[in-house]
């Protein structure tokens, strides 16, 4: 079938690979972390202190990727800020998760009912002890979700870096091609390696709703659920 | 919203505010708590002016407890930790010495035994003396009630209003926004009359509820007695 042939060149793959996960990460990372702090910024209730993350969460979720990652490699060095590929498509990757993460926050905390946030400052709570304790983890039901399914998409979408030349997975998977004259066998090669990356995701998200399913709803509830003979949950 | 409204606490009194809906009975509740923020006049806590900054109001609201209409529990912990949180985050009270503080707080109104209920398994009688337990177990001076019974089924009324009443005999000073008369008449060493943001009417509850003065008070007891 050619795959033999093609597995010769799994070392390219493998770098390519390589260079994917890598740009997975710093993107869910960075993109994380910005987009924490942007949401809750989002949430102010000044205008004035919202007005410039929303510019920029608007900029970023209302522009294609494709052309954010032209812009910041080709535009930026007209401003004296050249970057090599790698860190320019770290630098796009992680303002556009930035982007998406801060809205998914920030719809997040507004699904709380403000009760919460009245009943954690009439404790004498302090902002921060407010949303890491009371706010935030009433999210997690909200946000996971939302997270979950954006970050696999950021992960196959990283392929758009190719565009700009970096050797990601199908950068070097069509080196590959040209070396081999197999485009069948490398793509099915490449859709296995991205399924690898992305199933384990999807199924430790499952797991995390169904945990905090069980912690937040009627505990016993659950657990009588549980106890019941396996033909009377419904399951069978 | 409020104006015209002045009146004083003194240590350990009981108020009771009535007047019908949106008359500024939560806002001036809210107003007290700095929750809300107002435009003029001055309140004052033990001396302190509510005002200034956050860090102002902070510790202001350390020392003063509020429970609200709806409760308001953290749905994603214990009763127990409920009612330790706020001593272990502001007070940095050592989380065991909290949770043994929370546990005879639970006890104060009735629910030890429901120490590790989520709030979800509790009855809405339950859910509103774990909130009273939760103010209490920051050692407030002053407690602030906003309708405590009105989200309640008639049935679970009594337990909220005997876990109050218990507090009122232990000489806690309270402002408690109702609609409760027989409750306001029962507890209270004075009744503040409100409507339209304004005070209507104020005195012992033997004097403003029995026989009320101002037409508005009359016919707010009409309309409110009529009602129960």
């Amino acid at each position: 079938m050619g795959f033999v042939t093609v597995l010769r060149f799994w070392p390219v793959l493998w770098a390519g690979l390589r260079v994917t996960l890598l740009l997975s990460v710093v993107a869910i990372g960075g993109g994380t972390l910005i987009g924490l702090i942007v949401g809750l910024l989002l949430t102010n209730k000044s205008r004035l202190v919202r007005a410039p993350f929303r510019a920029y969460v608007n900029t970023f979720r209302g522009t294609p990727l494709l052309v954010q990652l032209f812009l910041i490699y080709l535009a930026l060095p007209r401003f004296g800020i050249a970057l090599a590929v790698l860190p320019a498509a770290m630098l796009g990757f992680v303002l556009y998760t930035g982007a998406y993460v801060a809205e998914i926050i920030r719809s997040g905390i507004q699904a709380v009912p403000t009760g919460q946030t009245e009943a954690g400052y009439s404790l004498g709570l302090g902002y921060l002890q407010l949303m890491a304790r009371i706010i935030l983890p009433q999210t997690r039901r909200h946000i996971v979700p939302a997270l979950a399914s954006f970050y696999l998409s950021l992960i196959k979408d990283t392929s758009l870096a190719s565009i700009i030349g970096l050797g990601e997975l199908i950068t070097e998977g069509q080196a590959v091609i040209a070396a081999t004259l197999k485009p069948f066998q490398v793509y099915v090669v490449i859709a296995a390696a991205y399924f690898v990356i992305c199933f384990p995701v999807s199924r430790l998200v499952s797991w995390l709703e169904r945990r905090s399913r069980d912690r937040d709803t009627d505990r016993e509830g659950v657990e009588a659920i549980r106890k019941r003979p396996r033909a009377q949950r419904g399951l069978v | 919203m409020l104006n015209e409204v002045s009146f004083d606490v003194a240590d350990g009194q009981v108020i009771a505010l009535i007047g019908s809906s949106g008359a500024g009975k939560s806002t001036l509740l809210r107003c007290i708590n700095g929750l809300e923020p107002f435009q003029a006049g001055t309140i004052r806590l033990n001396g302190k002016a509510v005002a200034g900054s956050h860090r102002h109001l902070r510790e202001l609201r350390k020392e003063v407890g509020m429970v609200f209409q709806s409760f308001n529990l953290f749905p994603h912990m214990t009763a127990l930790r409920n009612v330790a949180l706020a001593p272990t985050l502001v007070r940095r009270m050592p989380r065991r010495e909290a949770e043994e503080a929370a546990l005879s707080m639970l006890d104060r109104v009735g629910l030890a035994a429901k120490a590790n209920s989520y709030p979800a398994q509790l009855s809405g009688g339950q859910q509103q003396r774990v909130a009273i337990a939760r103010a209490l177990a920051m050692n407030p001076t002053a407690m602030l009630f906003d309708e405590p019974t009105s989200a309640l089924d008639p049935e679970l009324v009594g337990e909220v209003q005997d876990a109050i009443a218990s507090l009122a005999h232990d000489g806690m000073t309270m402002l408690i926004a109702t609609h409760a008369i027989r409750f306001a008449r029962s507890i209270a060493h004075q009744v503040v009359v409100m409507g339209d943001g304004a005070i209507i009417e104020a005195g012992p509850p033997e004097q403003v509820l029995v026989s009320p003065t101002h037409p508005r008070t009359q016919a707010l007891l009409r309309t409110v007695l009529s009602g129960n």
